[in-house]
């Protein structure tokens, strides 16, 4: 089932000169922008993932969740009754119950993700990665973000990387499993399509493109990459797999590319929180400033946006 | 947070509003976007152009001297926006009086700015770059409303290629261009420009005329004039360019016989013509012969291979048929894709194609315009395709009405007999061929007419360096397409595009004559040339059969004889030095240099010997990657050293030719066919193969034009009265009068004559590598 590895090539320049052109041309404009705006914030996983988080910011965080947008602003995109919130809140497995419960609080049925199997570096062993995922669903997570070993992609051991990636699916359980290859350690293009399509084999519903952690994050040319294998794969198996830039996203311009990228590579209907996410802590700030130029001419002060 | 100052009311106030007029003008409301994730229209994009044209009152003269010149009583020609048909603006219709009124103007520019030194003529044509960059937006709106090009394009590659097609001919002007001292600039060179061709093609000529001292008359196609006209109105502001140096003349193609006439035209360039065109107007002409610029039909030949990244080769295919490369008129896209990836490959290219967004080409986001005015649809030859029972899958996308679109069309399961293959296609128009190897890609993709540049896509590096190396084709990218700058060939065809080369067509070498009026080349010819006694009377033009089987013969042999390398055919041509030595490599020294013809065609010998072991190429850094720039062999190359008064030294041009990998069929006077066997006889018993040389007896007039029947890779037309075969030589690509390269009757050639002839003998092969950057 690995005869395909040898037919995968990915030519890099060709690849930056496609994202480049994408980048600078397609964009969106007055009305479009502030619907595109919005969709990109259901799509967001709003993230915290830090040594200091607590429940205080972790609860904030969900109230943010719940809220995304400004209401009024909401009212005047006529947007405000059609459930704008983010796609999921996504936390370290000890924040989790704190998550769920402060999501409880503020009556909402968003789902709470976990990172689990040794995040970020994912070198631990494989037994405690498996307890880790469990431990995390057993918390209350709808979602589990899991992590790869590199090393495993690094020195070609694809059948190890299904295996292990498939037992991590079989201990996710019920919840959906997003799988983290973090591309900016896998050496190459090529390395991200192979790994992208394993992940997929291994029954991954998403695949995600980094932890944050690294010293290189989500990049176009990867997430484009990964994306036809997405497409690749529906095409071989009928099963369409999410995707999940992450990393590095802030800006309300980058978010509007990805979002153009993946209706570019995928079409239209991968662009719902079901199928697309996007991973951010600090994004969602900008959109909301974006959003609020829009509706009101004028730029947002600190104290016109509520905080996450 | 409670928001102060009231500023929560505001938004919902303005916006209620706002809904309003966007549900008043059927524009969608955000929920509604939200949900198709359209990407909504962006305008504006048209407006320099349009005030441009308002600032005119939609009424345009010529372009002369600097200003515009409206002569009362001249019809005018309508100018239709290419997505829409609605009329954008008249331009006259110019009339021979118009035509002397710009070559005078340009004439006596032309006089100026040739004495102008290298360094000030730089500075000019930067400004006017600077100038062209300022009014870029204008010129993208004026090339999107009149030629349908997608803003994206015009903005976007078009405008940075042809910046750099007038700063790279700067910069050499600035420099002094290394080989070209001593050369004198032409005078009035006019730029005909017929059928599809683009602004940046008009840059390509405009960029290395100006540099080298010339003015320019350019004649634009009368379906698209606009956008040369504002090219010239720019270069008049803020002084880019002297007024008289760029003049801009509209009319039909009736005004373009006119310039036969007009003794002050040195030389003239044609872009995108027919052939036939070239020749109607070349005929009788007093100017220094046509030289082709852009050939008709620019077709991209796309070989994809096993080990190719399928995706992009797809994205950029794709890519490449709703904007086809700038300098090459639309032509078509053709993929030769290996068997085993046809199917993957195809699968991929109709995905792409449905994605394609085809509309009006001023949205930043459009991919496919409307075809342009100059182009005819592409109807037939798909119709013709369908019957032939091809499978043509053409996407559903919803055309904008009016206008000439075209939906984006893949064709499939034809062969390369039919008219979708043997025509340029123009249009987002593609057709998928599979093929068994990457050797017989190569044969197929050398069999298709009108090619223009070729990619190779394949991760294997060798394999894709090899069939790179294998295509017959002047312009080559690796897993790309449509890269193009002046310093890495941007041509494709044959023509001449790379670097420095691009300048020699609007000079004077220093060993012709400057060029004036009665001082046509055949006069000179005439007044420098002994006259050569033809014994025994006229001869016969050679007799057809034998041109046919040595051609044959040399077509042969010359393809393995130009693949030997280097040093091979350089051992050759010194065995053949020593034989005709007499006493060979031990020889009487003391004669050497002196001896006349014999010792000169030795000392050629030698020479390219020289030459041909240490020949390479150069690397070029462009952007995104690098370009290896080497020339290769023409082919088979006919000479006809007759005519009234054939050139003495035509002997000598042969070394060079030989060396340099070609094979030749040489028609020789009376006089020379003696010493032309001589010469042939040494170089055989040194190795060369028998055909690559064949020498017929012939020498009457006419001589080109019978080898021109044969249609050889080069003619050479060495002899005085050549006017007649020039005219009828337009289907050889590569037509070289030699005139006086080599000197005059015992002098040694000049220093930079024997760059010319390598130049002369080959035909340049760029080859793009992108990636590996700094």
């Amino acid at each position: 089932e690995l005869g395909w590895m040898s037919k995968v090539h990915v030519n890099r320049p060709a690849v930056v000169r496609h994202t480049e052109r994408i980048k600078k041309w397609r964009t969106v404009k007055g009305h479009w922008q502030a619907a595109w705006l919005l969709k990109a914030v259901t799509c967001i996983d709003l993230t915290t993932l830090s040594g200091d988080d607590t429940p205080s910011n972790v609860h904030r965080l969900c109230f943010k969740a719940k809220h995304p947008i400004r209401e009024d602003l909401l009212k005047a995109l006529d947007m405000h009754d059609k459930g704008i919130t983010v796609g999921a809140v996504c936390v370290y497995p000890t924040r989790v119950i704190d998550a769920v419960n402060a999501l409880k609080a503020a009556g909402c049925n968003i789902p709470v993700a976990s990172v689990a199997a040794g995040f970020p570096a994912g070198q631990t062993p494989l037994e405690t990665k498996l307890a880790e995922i469990k431990l995390a669903v057993e918390y209350g997570a709808r979602e589990i973000d899991i992590v790869i070993s590199r090393s495993l992609v690094l020195t070609g051991q694809w059948e190890g990387l299904y295996e292990e990636i498939r037992q991590c699916r079989e201990a996710c359980g019920e919840a959906h499993m997003k799988t983290i290859l973090a591309t900016g350690e896998l050496g190459s293009l090529a390395n991200v399509y192979k790994a992208s399509m394993i992940a997929m084999m291994a029954g991954s519903d998403f695949i995600k493109t980094s932890t944050g952690k690294e010293v290189e994050n989500a990049t176009f040319p990867v997430g484009v990459v990964m994306m036809r294998a997405i497409r690749e794969f529906y095409w071989q198996t009928g099963n369409k797999v999410g995707f999940k830039p992450a990393g590095g996203i802030r800006t309300a311009k980058e978010a509007i590319t990805w979002l153009m990228l993946v209706k570019e590579e995928l079409g239209v209907e991968w662009l719902t929180p079901e199928l697309f996410r996007l991973g951010a802590s600090s994004l969602l700030e900008d959109i909301e400033k974006q959003i609020f130029y829009h509706v009101t001419g004028s730029y947002a002060l600190k104290h016109d946006l509520a905080m996450a | 947070m409670v928001p102060r100052r009231g500023r929560s009311l505001r938004p919902g106030a303005r916006l209620a509003g706002a809904a309003a007029v966007m549900a008043a003008l059927g524009l969608p409301p955000v929920p509604a976007i939200f949900s198709t994730m359209e990407e909504g229209p962006r305008a504006g994009g048209a407006t320099p152009g349009e005030a441009w044209l308002e600032a005119h009152g939609r009424a345009l003269g010529h372009f002369v001297a600097g200003t515009w010149l409206k002569p009362p009583g001249r019809g005018t020609l309508e100018c239709r926006e290419a997505a829409t048909g609605r009329l954008l603006a008249t331009v006259l219709q110019g009339e021979e009086a118009d035509l002397a009124a710009a070559v005078e103007a340009a004439a006596a520019a032309a006089a100026k700015w040739g004495r102008l030194g290298g360094p000030q003529r730089a500075q000019h044509l930067q400004r006017l770059a600077a100038a062209l960059e300022r009014g870029a937006a204008g010129m993208g709106a004026v090339a999107a409303l009149s030629g349908g090009r997608p803003l994206s394009q015009a903005l976007g590659a078009d405008l940075e290629l042809g910046l750099r097609l007038l700063r790279v001919p700067a910069g050499w002007a600035q420099l002094g261009p290394p080989g070209l001292g001593g050369w004198a600039p032409l005078g009035v060179v006019a730029i005909l420009m017929s059928g599809p061709c683009s602004l940046a093609a008009l840059l390509w000529k405009l960029g290395p005329l100006l540099a080298m001292g010339n003015a320019a008359l350019v004649l634009p196609p009368a379906e698209a004039p606009l956008a040369p006209l504002l090219v010239a109105e720019l270069s008049g502001e803020g002084g880019a360019l002297p007024p008289g140096l760029l003049n801009v003349v509209t009319g039909t193609p009736r005004l373009h016989r006119a310039l036969c006439a007009h003794p002050h035209i040195a030389a003239v360039t044609f872009l995108g013509a027919h052939q036939e065109e070239v020749q109607d107007v070349a005929w009788g002409s007093p100017c220094r012969g046509p030289r082709l610029g852009v050939a008709r039909g620019g077709r991209v030949v796309v070989v994809v291979l096993d080990s190719a990244d399928l995706d992009s080769a797809a994205t950029a295919i794709v890519e490449s048929m709703g904007a086809p490369p700038p300098l090459f008129p639309w032509g078509g896209c053709v993929v030769l894709a290996q068997e085993g990836v046809v199917a993957p490959l195809g699968r991929r290219l109709r995905a792409r194609l449905g994605g394609l967004r085809v509309g009006d080409p001023l949205d930043p986001g459009t991919d496919v315009g409307p075809l342009p005015p100059t182009a005819a649809s592409p109807k037939g030859v798909v119709q013709a395709a369908c019957e032939e029972g091809a499978e043509v899958f053409q996407p559903p996308v919803t055309l904008p009405p009016g206008g000439r679109f075209y939906p984006p069309t893949l064709i499939t399961g034809v062969a390369p007999t039919s008219r979708c293959l043997r025509e340029p296609v123009p249009g987002p128009v593609l057709v998928l061929l599979p093929v068994r190897s990457p050797g017989e890609a190569v044969t197929v993709a050398s069999g298709l007419p009108h090619v223009a540049a070729g990619a190779v896509w394949a991760q294997d590096v060798t394999l894709a360096l090899d069939v790179a190396g294998r295509l017959p084709l002047g312009l080559v990218w690796l897993n790309a397409l449509n890269l193009l700058d002046p310093m890495g060939g941007c041509a494709g065809g044959d023509g001449d595009g790379a670097g420095l080369e691009a300048l020699r067509e609007f000079g004077c070498p220093p060993w012709e004559p400057p060029w004036g009026p009665g001082n046509t080349p055949e006069t000179l010819l005439d007044k420098e040339l002994s006259p050569e006694p033809v014994p025994g009377g006229p001869v016969a033009a050679p007799d057809s059969a034998d041109v046919a089987a040595a051609m044959e013969a040399a077509r042969r042999v010359a393809l393995g004889w130009g693949r030997l390398p280097g040093a091979a055919r350089a051992r050759v041509l010194r065995g053949a030095a020593a034989a005709l030595g007499g006493g060979g490599a031990l020889g009487p020294p003391q004669r050497d240099g002196d001896d006349g013809d014999d010792g000169r065609l030795r000392a050629a010998l030698l020479r390219w010997a020289a030459h041909v072991e240490l020949m390479g190429g150069v690397v070029q850094e462009v952007p995104g990657g690098r370009a290896l720039v080497t020339r290769r062999p023409l082919g088979v190359v006919g000479v006809a050293w007759s005519g009234p008064r054939p050139l003495r030294r035509a002997l000598e041009l042969l070394p060079p030719a030989l060396a340099l990998g070609n094979g030749l069929v040489v028609v020789a006077p009376p006089s020379g066919v003696g010493s032309a066997l001589r010469l042939r006889q040494a170089l055989v018993a040194a190795g060369l193969p028998g055909g690559a040389l064949a020498v017929l007896p012939g020498g009457a007039g006419g001589a080109g034009v019978s080898l021109e029947r044969h249609r050889p890779d080069g003619l050479w037309l060495c002899g005085g009265g050549a006017d007649p075969d020039w005219a009828s030589a337009v289907s050889v690509t590569h037509v070289w009068v030699p005139g006086q390269v080599l000197g005059g009757p015992g002098q040694d050639p000049p220093p930079s004559a024997e760059r010319e002839l390598e130049l002369r003998c080959t035909r340049p092969h760029c080859l793009w590598v992108p990636g590996g950057g700094p």
